[in-house]
């Protein structure tokens, strides 16, 4: 049985989208590792890691929403409906 | 609130009775025992209100080809009159600029999108659908880019936990990445103003990086500055990052001296050096006796009256001077 593989936790090679940043997996963004060499240097984070951190910061703005309002509007409804409304331009 | 002046009295302020929130029995005192920087006496007990959980919200953030449409655009969102309206923000260049070093709502915009606006209602459904409607409509109007529900959604969120993420800028000669610590210098400042504020504001923050090189200039926010009555003054901020690893006496003494110079403008463009933190941190606190005129001796009175003997965190707001005959502090 497998258990745990660090090297199955190795993130993606990173594919340049601004001259700064560069990601890994879909809306995930991490600036150039390039920018990181002389004062901060950047961490390796295994995958699970990288996951965690974007699940749990969904998670946390989910809650921050829930202490405003009990529902929230669709802006991208309203858009269609006054498209709709005002018909081809 | 009951507060505990300097003197050991303990007194009530607020309105009339200890529930009630309207009276136009004497004097105002709450307000004076609020944002006195601990000058006045030590509040031992507070009534709030309670407010029930709006059924409804709504955020939209639009992006705009330049500043001036964006700023023209919040104009027309913030004046539209809907009653649910929280509040309008507005993004400046420098800021969107900033944001997309690292800022996963921000990145994936196309070049031309240089400033955005942000506008949140809250309301019941039914109030607050309508206006939105009338939100999207001027969106649209005024030439912005819907961003998405969900980067308006999020990024509403995550407007306000902002405060706790680690912060660092960038070395302008190298991009390098360095550690920084975030300095908000926030301001009240008349809505037609805005624009030359922003740019004698950058100006001073330029200054200071191209000086120092341990500056970092994280652009402008502009909040409506009353929640629900968003039209006339905004909370104007800009945002400077300092690499305090290398800050030493002079360029220390060089950023005390800008904030002098931000406090001034805002003070010359009709506006009020603090909007909300309190303008009393060195450099801009020496503008207060400018700003108030006649109303900083009134508050040198006060001070007086109610704190005699100079206990209550002397020094603060420069209310030593109450004390002061002939150019010597009084002894207490």
């Amino acid at each position: 049985m497998l258990g745990f593989r660090l090297s199955a936790q190795k993130p993606p090679a990173a594919t340049r989208v601004t001259d700064g940043v560069v990601t890994r997996y879909e809306h995930v963004f991490e600036v150039d590792p390039l920018l990181m060499t002389d004062h901060v240097p950047q961490q390796e984070l295994p995958n699970w890691e990288i996951h965690r951190i974007v699940d749990s910061r969904w998670e946390h703005l989910a809650w921050m929403h829930d202490h405003w309002a009990a529902s929230r509007l669709s802006g991208e409804e309203l858009l269609r409906e006054l498209d709709e409304e005002e018909g081809p331009g | 609130m009951q507060v505990v002046l300097p003197t050991g009295n303990v007194i009530r302020v607020g309105h009339g009775g200890q529930k009630t929130r309207s009276s136009s029995s004497g004097y105002q005192l709450k307000e004076l025992f609020m944002g006195h920087q601990g000058t006045l006496g030590i509040t031992t007990e507070a009534t709030l209100e309670l407010v029930k959980r709006p059924e409804a919200e709504f955020s939209a953030f639009w992006s705009y080809r330049s500043y001036e449409e964006a700023w023209k655009a919040t104009a027309d969102f913030a004046r539209s009159g809907y009653a649910t309206i929280a509040g309008v923000v507005l993004f400046d260049e420098e800021k969107v600029a900033y944001l997309r070093r690292d800022d996963e709502a921000y990145i994936p915009q196309p070049d031309w999108a240089k400033a955005v606006v942000a506008v949140a209602m809250y309301g019941n459904a039914d109030e607050v659908r309508p206006g939105a409607k009338e939100m999207m409509r001027i969106g649209k109007a005024t030439g912005g880019a819907y961003l998405g529900d969900e980067i308006s959604h999020a990024d509403w969120a995550a407007r306000h936990d902002r405060y706790a993420t680690p912060l660092h800028g960038r070395v302008r000669t190298t991009g390098q990445v360095v550690p920084m610590s975030w300095h908000c210098e926030d301001a009240s400042i008349l809505y037609s103003k805005l624009p030359e504020v922003r740019e004698q504001w950058h100006r001073i923050a330029d200054r200071i990086i191209e000086r120092y090189g341990i500056f970092d200039d994280w652009g402008m926010f502009a909040y409506t500055n009353g929640p629900y009555k968003p039209w006339a003054d905004y909370l104007a901020e800009i945002d400077i990052g300092i690499w305090e690893q290398e800050l030493d006496e002079e360029s220390w003494q060089g950023f005390v001296e800008a904030k002098r110079y931000i406090a001034r403008v805002s003070i010359e463009s009709g506006g009020s050096i603090s909007a909300c933190h309190g303008s009393c941190r060195a450099g801009e606190v020496d503008l207060v006796p400018l700003e108030l005129g006649g109303a900083y001796e009134v508050m040198k009175t006060i001070k007086r009256a109610l704190d005699p003997n100079n206990i209550m965190n002397p020094g603060k707001y420069l209310l030593d001077s109450a004390y002061e005959t002939e150019g010597r502090t009084e002894e207490a």
